[in-house]
């Protein structure tokens, strides 16, 4: 990593260059190392580790934006990324509102950075894997999945004197087992190395694809189902990216159109975006180096509130809620640290509340069907199985389902007390427990 | 660059690696973003690295970095070595790459005009006006416009003494009618749907894509879907546009015939594939009008190139010969295994990437039918397209995919429009109902920006041959 004084300097040049070219700019620095070990079939057979640094400036002149996206953080670098803007400035067109960057704000720091995690050796890497891949081959299964480790930097700087730096660790894993035609599933992410139990991952993936060997076909229909944290993830993602934008909601193209302000579940649920809740991996202020804090979506079940980027609140008379993360996408907006917050069931009792249903260990391949009501499509996959009597009686095959995320909400008859970070399909570590949900709709059925 | 890069070569030399390679990628970018006539981003991107790749006893080690000094090459090159290193030691069997020509070559991609020479202005105002034209119906409320263009360079150097230069022009864009009114939200979009189109070709392809022409007829569409009713449900047979095509060769065809998948290295991601490696030359795939090639030497093709990203030249192959399941998308690692060679199909998304199996231009080839006959044998069905929506199981079996509009079709006429169209069913069984593809001038090479694969994700541009097509009895609608 660079560091903070590295770019200080950088955003010395930003302001000298802004002066000079009569361009207000806003400059995101992107730092980071990331080293990721791949196995399947019980081997390491991908093995990586990749550096990369970016400079994005966002220049603004007679209320026109561009970005110029480069890789040379020198004088002459950032010089020649002005004079780019400039040329694109010339030839833009002026928003339809009026544009300005935020003044400085003072920014809240969380401890992210953990040494071990940023610095972890292949070896490291090799041993996780290693343990993972021992214990699938003593129950004659195999092993697939990743493990990655690294460490990430992120600068803002204004032409109007802001300046914030933040340096975190990450590090997530998952892991496939499979043997014969069984197959189970766990993921872990965080900030920190000591903060996975190894064996834990790997004693629940073996164990569900043991279970899972020798499927029963059910029919698709109406279920009572058992959400993993790992489920609950996959859907809160979609949620997040298409009901949570303010932007949306003024076009009117969001189902917040529909249920914002409306009591949304019949149980007191949170869904918060939170860089200060334990097993995410926090990222402190946005891209406008607005700072990030609690911020509440769902509270006791009503769903409360929209993000708004920097840009989607000047142009709508909002406040900016520190969730821009792209520039070249400035009116949009995203939850980062997503936690579906614990409910105060013992998941055991959850479990043993269900009289017939079907658990879910991990949704495949998720898409949305129908925007409007968040209507959300995928299969299940590696270990899906039978709630009789309160037990997992029978793995079964694999099942498609359709369920509008709204209506799975007011479905939501218990929330487990106990919660996972795991790693999510967009790379983002998520926090959220089970979940048992009433009249969860499957429509086909799979061959395996 | 060529000769620091040698400088590293001789230390991976020295080191006792048994294979290794060197990818210099340079990538310029421009992109432009208009909505409802004002610039919503206009970007420049610039990006230049080096990845490097080691064998070492049988296994692999690959570090990527952009900064470019000799002593920081060197680092990743002994940094992949260390990385390999590690590998070996939790390897099954040795890593072997299967023997292939080693070449000293330059390509470059075809194009008439430079896009990079075209005034920012012009593409500026293209969209500018597009955008307003789509804003003329007040059911619009978001009218989009996008155009991108990219030069990538690469310079390919290995132990065996390949050297390739490559240079490719990529250019690309669409229009898409956001409408909101009688309580629903709908989506249309030119000429298709998700990034749009996109060629290895140059300012010349955006010109034919005719974007002006066709933006007041989008925004009415996006208009008319809002008051159209729901699709129904049942079986219905279907007549599946070009670009829909395209998406159901990409999910169906395309990431099953990987051999990587079929041989497990996707499972915890992507997952794995039905084409399993005991059913080449015998499983019937799809009816035997089916024929699905892939092919990297079609000119202006996304998935078109001079070389793979392991220095294997572009090549055509067959995945489907007559409805018949014969061949995988290969890489020297995955094709010796099966004793061949490799199929040129390596492919890294920039630099920071070391090469997996990807898809180049994956082809439904061409039939015999013209577009009123595929319509007109049709008695009760719809003609759909433009991708909405899609989801498909870890093997590639069971799908679920939607568009932006279907037209009822009876008695072999088109009429009225539906909308929240959604049709599944199981890969074999849909191509096995296929029975009329379009003829060679229905066919058109989509150019797909946004395939996602592997751990990092890598993000690579591929295309896909497609006419519409007709299929039998196929499941529509999500409660039936």
């Amino acid at each position: 990593m660079r560091g903070e004084e590295f770019y200080r300097g950088v955003s010395r040049y930003i302001s000298i260059y802004s002066a000079a070219t009569g361009v207000e700019a806003l400059a995101v620095a992107r730092g980071m190392k990331q080293a990721l070990t791949r196995f399947a079939n019980n081997a390491i057979h991908q093995n990586v580790s990749i550096e990369r640094t970016t400079l994005s400036v966002l220049g603004l002149k007679d209320n026109k934006l561009a970005v110029v996206n480069t890789e040379r953080f020198d004088e002459e670098g950032v010089e020649e990324a002005f004079e780019r803007l400039k040329e694109v400035l010339a030839v833009s067109k002026p928003l339809d509102y009026q544009f300005r960057f935020p003044w400085p704000k003072v920014v809240p720091s969380y401890t992210v950075y953990d040494e071990k995690t940023a610095k972890a050796s292949p070896d490291y890497r090799a041993e996780v894997v290693e343990g993972f891949i021992k214990r699938a081959a003593k129950d004659e299964a195999e092993a697939f999945g990743y493990f990655s480790t690294g460490e990430e930097e992120l600068s803002v700087m204004s032409s109007n004197g802001n300046f914030l730096y933040h340096l975190g660790s990450f590090a997530d894993l998952n892991l496939v087992v499979t043997r014969n035609d069984g197959s189970g599933y766990a993921s872990w992410a965080g900030i920190s190395v000591d903060g996975a139990n190894f064996e834990e991952i790997a004693e629940l993936a073996v164990s569900t694809a043991l279970k899972s060997r020798n499927p029963v076909e059910v029919d698709p229909g109406e279920y009572t189902v058992v959400l993993s944290p790992e489920a609950v993830a996959d859907a809160l993602t979609l949620f997040a990216w298409i009901a949570c934008n303010g932007k949306a909601f003024e076009e009117k193209t969001s189902p917040a159109v529909k249920y914002l302000g409306k009591q949304v579940s019949q149980l007191p649920v949170n869904i918060v975006d939170d860089p200060s809740y334990k097993g995410v991996v926090p990222i402190p202020f946005d891209l406008f180096g607005h700072p990030r804090g609690r911020f509440v979506i769902v509270e006791e079940g009503h769903f409360a509130r929209l993000t708004y980027s920097h840009a989607a609140a000047l142009k709508y008379g909002k406040e900016p809620t520190g969730h821009t993360f792209s520039l070249n996408s400035v009116e949009d907006s995203f939850p980062v640290n997503l936690v579906f917050e614990p409910g105060d069931v013992p998941f055991e009792r959850l479990l043993k509340s269900v009289d017939r249903g079907i658990y879910i260990t991990r949704f495949h391949y998720t898409n949305v069907v129908d925007p409007m009501e968040l209507v959300i499509t995928g299969m299940t996959r590696d270990g899906t199985f039978l709630i009789e009597g309160g037990e997992l009686t029978k793995p079964i095959k694999n099942m498609r389902f359709n369920f509008g995320f709204f209506e799975l909400l007011s479905n939501v008859e218990m929330v487990s007390e106990e919660s996972k970070s795991v790693s999510s399909e967009y790379g983002l570590a998520i926090v959220a427990p089970y979940v048992k949900v009433h009249k969860f709709r499957f429509t086909s059925k799979s061959d395996h | 660059m060529r000769d620091r890069l040698k400088e590293v070569l001789d230390f991976l030399d020295s080191a006792g690696a048994e294979y290794f390679d060197l990818r210099y990628e340079s990538i310029d970018e421009e992109e432009i973003a208009v909505e409802n006539a004002v610039v919503k981003s206009y970007s420049i991107d610039q990006t230049q690295g080096v990845g490097v790749r080691v064998l070492y006893d049988g296994a692999w080690g690959f570090s990527a970095t952009n900064r470019l000094s000799k002593d920081a090459l060197l680092k990743a090159a002994k940094e992949a070595l260390d990385i390999a290193r590690t590998s070996a030691r939790l390897k099954k069997e040795k890593i072997v790459l299967s023997s292939e020509e080693v070449y000293k070559d330059t390509y470059r991609s075809e194009f008439v005009i430079d896009p990079f020479t075209v005034e920012k202005e012009k593409k500026v105002e293209l969209l500018v006006e597009a955008t307003a034209l789509m804003k003329k119906v007040p059911e619009v409320v978001r009218a989009e416009g996008e155009l991108r263009f990219r030069k990538i360079k690469k310079l390919f150097l290995s132990s065996e003494g390949a050297e390739i230069d490559q240079e490719v022009v990529v250019s690309g864009g669409l229009i898409r009618a956001h409408a909101a009114g009688n309580g629903d939200y709908q989506v249309r979009s030119y000429p298709a749907g998700l990034e749009g189109d996109n060629a290895t070709r140059g300012w010349e392809f955006i010109e034919e894509m005719s974007l002006l022409e066709n933006a007041e007829r989008v925004a009415g569409e996006a208009r008319d879907l809002l008051y159209a009713d729901v699709a129904p449900s049942g079986e219905y047979d279907l007549v599946i546009g070009g670009s829909q095509m395209a998406l159901q060769i990409h999910e169906s065809c395309g990431h099953p015939a990987e051999l990587d998948r079929v041989l497990g290295y996707e499972i915890s991601f992507a997952g794995g594939s039905f084409m399993t490696l005991d059913k080449i030359g015998s499983f019937r795939y799809g009816s035997p009008i089916v024929n699905i090639t892939a092919d990297a030497t079609i000119p202006g093709g996304l998935g078109t190139f001079g070389y793979d990203d392991e220095g294997v030249r572009a090549q055509k192959s067959f995945i489907v010969k007559d409805g018949i399941l014969v061949g995988y998308l290969m890489s020297r690692e995955t094709a010796v295994k099966l004793g061949l060679s490799s199929n040129g199909a390596a492919r890294a998304h920039g630099w920071w990437s070391i090469p997996i199996i990807r898809m180049t231009n994956i082809n439904l080839l061409p039939g015999t039918s013209s577009f009123e006959e595929l319509i007109g044998g049709v008695k009760e069905g719809f003609y759909i397209d433009t991708n909405k929506s899609w989801s498909i199981d870890d093997k590639r079996v069971n799908f679920q995919f939607a568009t932006e509009v279907a037209y009822e079709i009876k008695n072999g006429k088109l009429g009225r429009l539906y909308k929240n169209f959604v049709y599944w069913g199981k890969t074999p069984e849909f191509w096995g109902s296929c029975d009329a593809i379009g003829n060679e001038s229905l066919w058109h090479v989509w150019g797909v920006m946004n395939c996602g694969k592997g751990q990092p994700l890598q993000i690579m541009h591929v295309g896909h041959g497609t006419a519409p097509a007709r299929f039998r009895k196929v499941k529509v609608g999500v409660r039936s």
